[in-house]
């Protein structure tokens, strides 16, 4: 379970603050897809940074499994991050390894053996759809194919929870709908916690269980994705919900 | 035949003897001042302002002094190095020292060209800082590296002519003895031609390289 408590993180833009997490609590239960929605600039990638261990909040805890993660060392931090997942905003795969090289990038850091790395990599090409696109690099793929290497890469450590950052927003619809198959396939065969961050209020309603609607730093709504969605309470939703609404 | 034939021939192994060299020494002590300019400047993985500025002023105060009085001030220093101040290896010691807070900016450059959230997304990995410099810096940087030696060796190049003219030895030794003081058309020609050669080389070995290597292209 993660479990966030009160975070709030201020940056500095142009020596003005600027709230990007204004006291976010929330609960996130294992095994379950939730749904992170806002406008551009609403803390989105914010939030994820922040349950990555990536960027520290001013105030505020997030605990997962228990354990608190503004406690932990480099170190920590470090073992922590194999059971994470992230699938980072604009795939941010390594343009000069291979498929292979990216996938096993992460075992490789975490030093496994040679032979684990191979049969792992070969598993996850499987799951992700890519067999024998092994030895292609990341400029000959599609945007749905270069996804489906992000989202393997963040599989690679048997991660108990993947957190994806618009992983849709530079797809087509059909290869959207593909990319949204795999992370359910992947939630229900590998028992992974999946957080999605997004303005698309499709893929919400179609693979989300819960939904938080944030907006300039505050959780506007939550709940189950069909309350919210057939009954929004807060304006941004029903603007985000738009014509759909 | 040209009876100049063998100290041309001499002349160019040396002045290739010198860039080279030069190039790999520099390099040695360019490269990690590269990395950790890299690594310090704000918003890198060990971001740190003092270090990024303290070393970003000696990189450019040395880039500054002029080649020649570089060579100067260096003499005592690399008479205590390699025992001598003149000819091939006498001109090693500033060349080397004088490409190297060029390499160290040309380092700095190529590894800034990294996508900084690529970086983030391989420290969310758990990867070590290390893990970053060897397994990511030093191969997606490496196309732009490779791409970017030619304009240190051919600087070298020039440099090491320069210093020819001084005592250094190589082409620019030969251009100046036999060229200008002993006015050989010829030779000075020739020399020029050679010089002219290298430079293409060096630059089309190294475009062939970054261009096979380089796979996103
Ligand atoms: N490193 C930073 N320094 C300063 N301001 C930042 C930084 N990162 C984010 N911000 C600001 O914080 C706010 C929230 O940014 P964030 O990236 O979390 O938004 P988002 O919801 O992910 O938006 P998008 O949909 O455009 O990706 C924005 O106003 C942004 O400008
Ligand atoms: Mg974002």
């Amino acid at each position: 379970m993660i479990k966030i408590t009160h975070l709030t993180k201020t940056y500095q833009v142009n020596n003005q603050p600027l709230l990007a997490l204004d006291n976010i609590s929330m609960l996130i239960e294992d095994k379950s897809i939730t749904g992170i929605i806002g406008m551009s600039g609403a803390g989105k990638s914010t939030l994820l940074r922040v349950l990555s261990g990536l960027v520290s909040p001013d105030s505020g805890g997030v605990l997962i499994d228990g354990m608190a993660i503004m406690d932990m060392d480099a170190k920590e931090l470090r073992s922590l991050r194999k059971r994470i997942g992230v699938v980072f905003q604009g795939y941010q795969l390594l343009m000069q390894k291979n498929v292979f090289k990216n996938i096993a990038f992460p075992l490789e850091i975490a030093g496994y053996d040679k032979e684990y790395i191979h049969n792992r990599v070969h598993q996850l090409v499987d799951l992700v759809g890519l067999s024998g696109k092994e030895l292609q690099y990341p400029a000959k793929l599609s945007g749905g194919q270069m996804q489906r290497v992000a989202i393997a890469r963040a599989m690679a450590t048997n991660p108990s929870i993947l957190l994806c950052d618009e992983p849709t927003s530079a797809l087509d619809s059909v290869t959207t709908k593909e990319i949204m198959k795999l992370l359910v396939e992947i939630n229900q065969k590998e028992n992974v916690t999946i957080i999605i961050v997004t303005h698309e209020v499709g893929i919400v309603r179609s693979i989300c269980h819960h939904v938080i609607v944030l907006d300039e730093g505050k959780i506007e709504e939550e709940g189950l994705v069909s309350n919210v969605f057939t009954n929004p309470k807060a304006q941004i939703t029903k603007l985000l919900l738009g014509k759909e609404y | 035949m040209n009876p100049y034939i063998n100290l041309l021939l001499e002349g160019t192994l040396e002045t290739i003897l010198m860039v080279t060299l030069s190039l790999v020494i520099s390099a040695v002590l360019g490269v990690p001042v590269g990395v950790i300019l890299t690594l310090t400047k704000s918003g890198g993985i060990a971001e740190n302002k003092r270090i990024y500025k303290g070393l970003g002023w000696v990189v450019n105060m040395m880039r500054s002094i002029p080649f020649i009085i570089l060579m100067m001030l260096l003499i005592p220093f690399t008479r205590w190095i390699v025992g001598t101040s003149i000819g091939t290896i006498g001109t090693i010691v500033p060349l080397s020292i004088s490409a190297a807070p060029f390499v160290a900016r040309i380092v700095e450059t190529a590894l800034l060209e990294i996508n900084p959230q690529l970086i983030e997304s391989i420290v969310a990995m758990g990867a070590t800082p290390f893990q970053i410099i060897k397994k990511v810096y030093f191969v997606e940087a490496i196309p732009s590296l490779l791409r970017n030696i030619p304009i240190i060796a051919i600087a070298l190049l020039g440099y090491s002519a320069m210093a020819g003219a001084a005592g250094g030895g190589g082409l620019g030794d030969i251009a100046i003895r036999y060229g200008y003081y002993n006015y050989n058309t010829q030779i000075m020609i020739i020399t020029i031609i050679i010089l002219i050669a290298l430079v293409e080389i060096i630059q089309t070995t190294f475009n062939i390289l970054a261009k096979k290597l380089d796979k996103r292209l």
